[in-house]
């Protein structure tokens, strides 16, 4: 079937909640027919190319129970913050770089101005630019239904292309992680084919040090396998361990070997190996570097 | 229950408000362009790459291509329709575009236009690289950027000028 991308073909019902309570009334409701609205950035598109065809769209963006932007001992980014919003926040705390750094890769203001971060996450995609620096933080996903709330780690969050633990009638509230010890500091990498596209490879690290030696490390990639995912043998080779040339350049092989991505339109799997070293050299030495101070 | 499912929408486009009837999946470019008339706007890529469709929705630049017009009840919108003058004349913005023939097939123009006051309103001053950074989500295929950034270059000074009082522009009223 050829698809045309100039009108939405699906028919379907359109609710706008103003609470919370009645937003999750509508998903406990309407089950996997339904589908949460947020910026529309992903959920539209994948609707245009016949991907998802929800009979009932809930619109959150008009919910203030998504829109906590809280930093104390936990820095806690409400689902339905727009990244417009979320980047000024995180550029005035001045230390969570490669969350800034991912959003701020995103670049198209057009994405920025109605996008979320929850949205992001619920996308489930692979490639998606929030979930590794949020991954070095061990970040967690607060979700609701309207029976419950749970906490889900972000670890735990992803279990496929496309496909994330949350139940049919769950929303994701916030997420959340703890604030950054003293020392710590983190970026991100990522490679696309033009300025403004999806990423081929991203790659994001958070460190502490002292002096010279890495006694903290985590290391996340994304686009290069089923889910973000975390670098855990690479982690466990620099942690511990004095920093020179020859370890960062161990712990990019053990990348290279860890991940497993495909050969895709964006790019090869070779290729993505290869470029996966490369993001996460630049990326370890930039929040090395960042550490210092 | 489904109080919240009504299709009547307000929409302020270009100052002027406008009721109407839509269905759910009305995308808001078509309203725009099929319904009120305001054929500025484009239809490119349909999937939110190529910036052609841009719009500023309350103030704020979004693509109208993978937005529901639904969703933008009560919202104000402003098209490339709304950034000349009330008596036709063009936003300096749009004669340095005409100045430097940064136009070639004009598809993108609008949206380039539009993000071009986005940026001169939150940056008066823009670097070249600021420029290009804004205008990253917009994507011209006539291989025309560089005449882009010298109109956005030219604009920008124009503007900045304290005699730049000409105009209803997207600037000021953004401001």
């Amino acid at each position: 079937m050829t698809v045309n991308t100039r009108v939405l073909i699906n028919d379907f019902t359109y609710h706008v909640p103003s609470t919370l309570a009645e937003a999750l009334g509508f998903l406990d409701q309407y089950g996997e027919d339904a589908a949460v609205l947020a910026g529309g950035t992903d959920l539209i598109i994948q609707m245009k190319l016949g991907r998802r065809s929800p009979k009932f769209l809930v619109d959150v963006s008009k919910l203030e129970e998504l829109k906590h932007l809280e930093a104390g001992e936990k820095i806690l980014i409400g689902a339905g913050r727009r990244y417009m919003d979320v980047l000024p926040f995180l550029q005035g705390l001045g230390r969570y770089h490669g969350l800034a750094e991912a959003i701020d890769s995103i670049g198209k203001l057009q994405v920025l101005s109605v996008a979320t971060v929850g949205g992001n996450l619920g996308n489930g995609s692979p490639a998606a630019d929030t979930p590794p620096p949020l991954m070095t933080y061990d970040a967690s996903v607060r979700v609701r239904s309207a029976h419950q709330e749970r906490v889900v780690p972000l670890r735990e969050f992803h279990t496929g292309p496309g496909a994330i633990v949350l139940a049919p009638n769950e929303i994701i509230v916030a997420v959340e992680f703890d604030a950054f010890p003293d020392g710590r500091a983190s970026a991100f990498r990522k490679l696309t084919r033009v300025a403004s596209d999806i990423s081929k490879v991203t790659c994001a690290v958070a460190v502490e040090r002292a002096g010279e030696t890495c006694t903290h490390c985590r290391i996340a990639l994304g686009a290069v396998g089923p889910t973000p995912l975390r670098a855990r043998s690479a982690e466990a080779a620099l942690e511990g361990r004095e920093v020179d040339a020859s370890a960062v350049e161990e712990c990019a092989r053990l990348i290279v070997e860890e991940i497993s991505p495909i050969d895709d339109i964006r790019c090869s799997e070779k290729y993505r190996r290869e470029a996966a070293g490369v993001l996460f050299r630049d990326a370890f030495a930039s929040a090395w570097e960042r550490a210092k101070c | 229950m489904l109080t919240s499912c009504t299709n009547a929408i307000i929409l302020t486009v270009n100052g002027d408000e406008h009721m109407l009837v839509v269905e759910p999946n009305e995308l808001l470019i078509n309203v725009l362009r099929n319904e009120l008339g305001l054929t500025g706007s484009k239809y490119g890529c349909g999937t939110g790459q190529c910036g052609a469709c841009t719009v500023l929705i309350d103030g704020e630049p979004a693509l109208a291509c993978v937005t529901l017009a639904v969703a933008c009840d009560g919202k104000e919108i402003v098209t490339i329709e709304g950034i000349a003058r009330p008596d036709g004349g063009l936003h300096p913005i749009q004669e340095e575009f005409l100045g430097e023939n940064a136009v070639q097939c004009g598809f993108c123009t609008p949206g380039m236009i539009l993000m071009a006051g986005d940026l001169l309103k939150r940056n008066p001053h823009p670097t070249e690289p600021e420029i290009r950074h804004h205008i990253k989500g917009n994507i011209c295929r006539c291989t025309g950027y560089n005449g882009i950034v010298r109109a956005i270059q030219h604009a920008a000074a124009r503007m900045a000028e304290p005699a730049a009082a000409d105009g209803p522009d997207l600037v000021k009223e953004a401001r």
